[in-house]
């Protein structure tokens, strides 16, 4: 079912004890995600719409018997221009008990990192809401924005979820 | 190690709730002239069943309750006493209350202690009544069968009593409740109990003095040992010297020979080697061990086998119990049992003598475990997880035979006919598996004849179940949802259908009126009839009733029509109001359930001779007759239940009520229209009603026509849950996958017909 293992490393100090991330782009920007919140990744496929949902939410498409409700990143960080090509990807995510479908531009690595290497992000004094965000890593010259995935697909403004379940 | 019980407690409340029931059913049967022995048995093991599990899993209040409806049960059984039917009055009863205390257990409302002590005592008294006169002279009553011998009174007797409780009952309070229930005989001594680490199963010892007779505790003991794993001696010598008679077996009246437990009768009666030899008879795979049972204390040999079965072994000529997995222990059982002998029990050993033929090998295994497990408990959410994964093999399997039918003549031969096989086993597969949520109807028959019964009681009336179909198979969830609007119907044909056997008579029918209930497949819907013979359903007071309330009614409508009028809210035909019908609740109710459940209910009616009252249902809740449209580039599913016509609108057809909300005229009638691809924002093929389709939909009493591009076909559409991954959304009740493996959304017909009621109101 899961077509990506998970190997953590344990080790005692806090600080060097690594976690997996998968990374992945958003226009130019790199961003990364806890693995183990990620089921699978597949390609794009048209779902069926859903009316009056938010633009970001594509709808919903049949993942092998369950209705699974499609969210595209691009548009909800509004992400110049948005294509669904034969490469758009989709991450399909296990968060909360719940699977939803994130559509991205691609998905780069799956890399190592552990707290020390996750520095937090600079304020930007409201200008730009970081509450999703765990923090910045930097690997060779790339910097990938760490976010809590789950915190953001369930958050109120994600849409996702009937306000009555939060 | 102490195990969590808690884990188990759905197993004992499903499996007592079916033992309740087949308790009931019995009940029911139960010939009171001539009594079957073997359905007496089977009530008795079923009451022993639950009060074994709930002494087991803790739930006292339950065991202590089930060991008073055993105890009359089992005279009852033992002829002691004769079946009467305020005893099966209060059997029913108590198994009610029964039912009641499990509820209670699993949170669900709560038991009355007063109704449970009425039932209680009313149980205790039934089980000393009629023993009183037999047993004058004796404060517990003498079995039945056992002539009336002229017995001493107040002869103090001391009873050896010696067994192994069986694991389960040793783990309850069996044992305890068992001392509890000697003492109030006489005077108890333990004499010897098992250590606590191994938990009460092991040998217990006790010595009882009493003036009663040993029939009257035998039984309870044989209730927690394990099978002969008792036995019960009297120590003459130890008798009250004052009362002392001698060898009171030299007596007459004496009940130990013909009771027939020659095994446990004293040594000094019966040589040692008869002992032995009734044991070999009874065994023959004994013979074997004899050599290594003659000696006390053998080698240790068996050690490794020894997983604690050693404490069956102290009983002196008492046959080993029975050692359940029988997963070969049999044959080593012997060599432990003697090992462990030695160092927990033999001091207190009574009769060392028998020490010799203390074991016999354990009984060869069940037969086979087919006749008890012939099914398996599972969980709900693993068959739909099984049915889901099936739909989308069968899905699956269409898009590779789609894929090959496009290929044309490039396909290989063999590739086509393995894809036809495919498709012939997905379908078989699917089908076996959907049938695995299927239950008999016989669920719920069952519980009518109790109803019935019950119903005609306090209504004066003979009534008479006729059930048919109990076989027939339906959908679990629609079992559970189907029992509370039949058993409605049910009480319904019972108090207005069936008359009092004067007015039947007086009408020249059988005094005994007749309730048939039915079930049956038809197409793809199962049918329950629920018929009666009774006076019918009054049209003119129906219809006079109907004008009373304001009902649009006239003379004109059908019998149909006007018998449906019955199912309005508030609507009944009683002339008085008892405490089983007429308070005009109930039948609205039950068509709503129905209704809700996507099947519905009719009535036909023939004054003076009977009302039959029919309920279709869909076969299962998870499949829903669909009609799919298509609105732009769009796939929607309409229940097929609320389509009732689609039309192509004529120019003209269409008004507007203040420039904003449409109706449309449809025979002289006028309904809101909803257009999907607005409320939806979708993009239309049409902008011009005329090039597309109107679908009048009638949502529980509120008409509305639906615009949509066009209508695409009719399907049995699988119905998903679009709120478990997302949240609810508005004009959706669910989603279904089509067979092109795309997602298709179920509308949601009430709430549509009720964006039509909204806007047509802002508008007027």
């Amino acid at each position: 079912m899961e077509p990506m293992t998970h190997a953590g490393a344990v080790v005692s100090d806090e600080d060097l004890v690594a976690s997996e991330y998968l990374t992945f782009t958003l226009g130019s920007e790199e961003y990364a995600i806890d693995i183990l919140k990620v089921q699978e990744i597949r390609g794009y496929e048209q779902p069926t719409l859903i009316a009056n949902a938010p633009d970001f939410i594509k709808g919903v498409i049949n993942l092998r018997g369950i209705i699974v409700p499609i969210v595209d990143l691009r548009i909800k960080f509004k992400l110049g221009k948005i294509e669904y090509t034969p490469f758009t990807v989709v991450i399909i995510l296990n968060i909360a008990g719940r699977v939803i479908g994130a559509v991205v531009d691609s998905v780069s690595d799956v890399i190592s990192l552990n707290a020390s290497q996750i520095r937090p992000a600079p304020d930007f004094s409201g200008s730009f809401d970081t509450k999703y965000i765990l923090g910045l890593a930097s690997m060779d010259a790339r910097m990938m924005i760490v976010t809590d995935i789950e915190r953001l697909m369930s958050s109120a403004d994600m849409e996702l979820i009937d306000s009555a379940v939060e | 190690m102490a195990i969590d019980m808690s884990q188990f407690y759905q197993v004992f409340f499903e499996e007592s709730e079916e033992h309740l029931a087949a308790m009931e059913a019995l009940l029911l049967d139960l010939d009171l002239e001539n009594p079957d022995m073997e359905q007496l048995n089977a009530i008795f093991r079923a009451a022993h069943s639950i009060k074994g599990s709930a002494g087991t899993f803790g739930f006292t209040d339950l065991a202590d309750a089930t060991h008073i409806l055993e105890n009359l049960l089992d005279r009852i059984r033992k002829q002691e006493l004769v079946l009467r039917a305020d005893m099966v009055d209060a059997f029913l009863e108590s198994g009610d209350l029964l039912r009641a205390m499990l509820e209670a257990h699993q949170g669900r409302g709560e038991v009355d202690s007063q109704a449970v002590a009425a039932v209680m005592a009313r149980l205790r008294q039934l089980s000393s009544d009629e023993a009183a006169p037999v047993a004058s002279l004796s404060p517990v009553a003498l079995p039945v069968d056992v002539p009336a011998e002229p017995k001493i009174p107040s002869v103090r007797r001391v009873f050896d009593i010696q067994f192994v409780p069986t694991e389960l009952a040793a783990k309850g309070d069996a044992v305890a409740n068992l001392q509890e229930d000697l003492r109030t005989l006489g005077t108890l001594e333990v004499i010897c109990q098992p250590e606590a680490e191994l938990h009460d199963v092991g040998f217990w010892q006790l010595r009882l003095t009493t003036e009663s007779l040993e029939s009257d505790f035998t039984d309870r003991i044989d209730f927690i040992a394990d099978n002969g794993a008792w036995r019960v001696t009297e120590d003459k010598a130890a008798a009250d010297p004052e009362t002392a008679f001698g060898l009171f077996s030299d007596s007459p009246g004496l009940p130990d020979d013909e009771r027939g437990y020659g095994f446990f009768e004293p040594v000094a009666e019966h040589p040692l080697e008869e002992i032995v030899a009734r044991v070999e008879s009874a065994d023959d795979s004994y013979g074997f061990f004899e050599p290594l049972a003659e000696a006390p204390v053998p080698a240790e040999s068996g050690s490794e086998e020894g997983e604690g079965y050693g404490f069956f072994a102290p009983l002196p000529a008492v046959p080993a119990p029975v050692v359940e997995d029988g997963e070969g222990y049999g044959f080593f059982a012997p060599l432990p049992a003697v090992e462990l002998v030695t160092d927990v029990v033999v001091p207190a050993q009574p009769v060392p003598a028998d020490k010799e033929s203390a074991v016999r090998p354990a009984r060869p295994a069940k037969n086979s475990t087919a006749a008890t497990d012939s099914s398996i408990r599972v969980s709900v959410e693993k068959v739909d997880q099984l049915i889901n994964l099936v739909g989308e093999l069968v899905i699956t399997q269409a898009m590779l035979l789609q894929t090959v039918t496009q290929m044309q003549e490039s396909a290989p031969e063999r590739l086509v006919s393995g894809l036809g096989q495919l498709e012939r086993n997905t379908r078989d597969l699917q089908e076996s598996v959907m049938s695995i949520r299927m239950m008999p109807i016989s669920a719920v028959f069952s519980r009518f004849p109790r109803v019935v019964r019950d119903l005609s009681g306090k209504l004066g009336k003979q009534v008479e179940l006729k059930t048919s179909g109990e076989t027939t198979e339906l959908d679990k969830g629609l079992i559970e949802r189907i029992a509370d609007p039949l058993t409605h119907l049910i009480r319904n044909s019972l108090d207005h259908g069936i008359e009092s056997p004067e007015r039947r008579v007086a009408a020249g029918k059988s005094p005994v009126g007749t309730i048939t209930l039915k079930a049956y497949h038809q197409g793809g819907n199962i049918v329950i009839e629920v018929g009666d013979d009774g006076a019918g359903l009054p049209r003119q007071k129906i219809l006079a009733k109907a004008r009373e309330r304001g009902l649009p009614v006239s003379d004109q409508m059908t019998d149909g029509e006007v018998f449906n009028l019955i199912f309005e809210a508030g609507f009944s035909t009683a002339e008085q109001v008892t405490d089983v019908s007429g308070r005009g609740v109930g039948m609205d109710v039950v068509r709503r359930n129905i209704q809700a459940m996507g099947g519905r209910v009719e009535i036909e009616s023939i004054y003076g001779v009977g009302t039959r009252m029919t309920v279709r249902l869909p076969l299962t809740l998870a499949i829903l007759d669909g009609m799919s449209v298509a609105v732009g580039n769009q796939t929607y599913i309409l229940p097929l239940s609320y389509v009732v016509e689609s039309l192509q609108p004529q120019p003209g057809d269409i008004k507007t009520l203040s420039n904003q909300a449409r109706v449309m005229q449809v025979r002289g009638e006028y309904l809101p229209v909803v257009v999907l691809h607005e409320v939806f924002n979708l993009k239309s093929s049409w902008t011009d009603f005329t090039q597309g389709i109107m679908v009048v939909l009638d949502a529980d009493g509120a008409k509305a026509a639906l615009f949509v591009d066009g209508l695409l076909g009719q399907h049995q559409v699988v119905i998903k849950s679009l709120e478990a991954n997302y949240r609810r959304v508005a004009g959706v009740s669910g989603a279904t996958i089509m067979g092109d493996g795309h997602v298709a959304l179920i509308l949601d017909v009430s709430a549509i017909a009720g964006m039509a009621k909204s806007n047509v109101q802002k508008a007027g």
